[in-house]
């Protein structure tokens, strides 16, 4: 499942960046696909800017330019959002239909936890990242390692960020593109266009 | 990762894709270093076959050479498909179950890194009050890890009161979950990162964290450690008073589970 624990940026970024993500493993019963089915339509009703559905027991990113086409009959397991009030209607809607299967959000924890209040939910559990420890002399600049920390299992690679800067900065590709293109490997739709978009749009104003 | 050098042009565009940076362009062909290579299947994955007949790509570079033309393709193609993901025997298959998130893993039937944390502890109470959960991601972000590494890890650990998530895919690979020691036929594989899954006393919780920390500073890769614990009837989290008396920072973000899952019963 998305390992979503250990996204970096700024508080400002951060306010831009929440995955809400199922895991019925241990909710197997044969209500369960009409459960998932609804988690879908709620999150999809709320404008994800990312979403993967289940495939052969494994996550699968959906094309975010055909999403509702690629989504009919299938289900989601991730979806991600570029703010706050729309988590907190998915939140609501979650709550409301009641649907047994354990939801998590990432995201900023102050933030989610309001987004329960207003829901009428106590939080059960949180968890937080302490950072990075050991060999940290072997990561790349601050911008490479937010954009790669936004896939969770770490499948936007270095060298593909870096390149994709330098064609931005080149003008051979736009930061719109350039996003399209990072958010390409991370299977499991954790990766944020948004956040990605407008990190590559200041790089390039820098330049 | 296997290229086919009658099929390769040397585009380079699978360079830019691998998650470890151990593809090169070596005399016009990539070339993969085989032993540092995770098998993440990402440059396959993400560079989709073109199917063009290599000799006439090679002619039009080279025509493209002469005339000092630039043809800006898009990266995320293989012109000719020279990619192939090979068929991996044991224990090299460990590294793409690791690092392939679309493939479960064999001892949990879990995809990507096959951790539990608190994403269903509204279901199974796993991490219950007065506790605290630890997950220790090595080679994370972007750097990738040794099972050695890990070992080194895992049984400085197991002497303090942990204990080991029995359905991380990490701790299948344990002879024995109280010495932390791992199989000594993988020890020499490597994986984008792999995620050690524990739980401990709130008042443990400083001591193991001071291992991790100590640890971690003897490797050759990097760690991204996490902690979680049940929140409080009013939503407050007790792990956090603990890392921070012992000099740790928290991130501001993290994973809320919203306690919307409830077991499943006969009839459910």
């Amino acid at each position: 499942m998305t390992n979503t624990l250990h996204r970096k940026g700024t508080p400002e970024a951060l306010k831009e960046d929440f995955v809400v993500f199922a895991t019925p493993t241990r909710s197997l019963s044969p209500e369960l696909p009409a459960k998932m089915k609804r988690f879908t339509e709620i999150v999809l009703k709320h404008g994800p800017v990312n979403v993967a559905k289940l495939e052969n027991m494994a996550m699968r990113r959906v094309d975010s330019r055909r999403m509702h086409e690629e989504m009919q009959d299938q289900l989601a397991l991730t979806a991600t959002f570029d703010n706050v009030e729309a988590v907190a209607a998915v939140i609501a809607d979650l709550k409301e239909a009641d649907l047994g299967v354990p939801i998590n959000v990432s995201g900023l924890l102050e933030e989610i936890k309001q987004c329960c209040g207003k829901a009428g939910l106590t939080r059960h559990s949180a968890e937080q990242s302490l950072g990075v420890f050991g060999r940290t002399d072997r990561l790349p600049s601050r911008e490479v390692v937010e954009i790669n920390s936004m896939c969770g299992h770490g499948m936007v690679s270095f060298n593909l960020i870096k390149k994709i800067i330098d064609e931005i900065k080149l003008d051979r590709m736009t930061p719109e593109q350039g996003a399209d293109l990072l958010a390409k490997p991370c299977e499991c739709a954790a990766f944020n266009p948004t956040r990605a978009r407008k990190l590559l749009e200041t790089l390039r104003q820098k330049s | 990762m296997k290229i086919d050098e009658e099929k390769c042009v040397g585009c380079g565009n699978c360079v830019s894709f691998c998650t470890m940076g151990v593809i090169r362009i070596e005399n016009g062909l990539a070339v993969v270093n085989e032993d540092e290579c995770v098998e993440c299947n990402t440059c396959y994955r993400c560079c989709e076959s073109e199917g063009l007949n290599p000799t006439l790509v090679r002619a039009l570079r080279k025509l493209f050479a002469v005339f000092r033309l630039r043809y800006d393709g898009r990266i995320d193609v293989c012109p000719t498909g020279a990619l192939t993901p090979p068929e991996l025997e044991w224990p090299r298959s460990l590294r793409r179950a690791f690092s392939d998130p679309t493939v479960a893993h064999d001892s949990t039937g879990m995809a990507g890194r096959g951790t539990e944390e608190i994403k269903t502890n509204d279901i199974t109470g796993r991490i219950g009050p007065g506790e605290a959960g630890v997950v220790i991601d090595l080679g994370r972000p972007g750097t990738g890890v040794f099972f050695h590494e890990i070992d080194r890890m895992t049984r400085a650990l197991a002497p303090l009161r942990v204990t080991f998530e029995p359905e991380n895919p990490l701790t299948a690979l344990m002879i024995d979950a109280r010495t932390g020691n791992l199989r000594d036929d993988i020890l020499q594989e490597k994986v984008l990162s792999a995620i050690i899954e524990l739980k401990v006393t709130l008042g443990d919780l400083r001591d193991v964290l001071n291992v991790v920390d100590d640890v971690a500073g003897t490797l050759d890769t990097v760690v991204s450690a996490g902690v979680s614990s049940r929140c409080d009837s009013d939503g407050g989290v007790p792990h956090e008073r603990v890392c921070v008396e012992a000099g740790y920072s928290l991130s501001p973000n993290g994973k809320t589970n919203l306690g919307l899952g409830r077991p499943v019963t006969f009839g459910d």
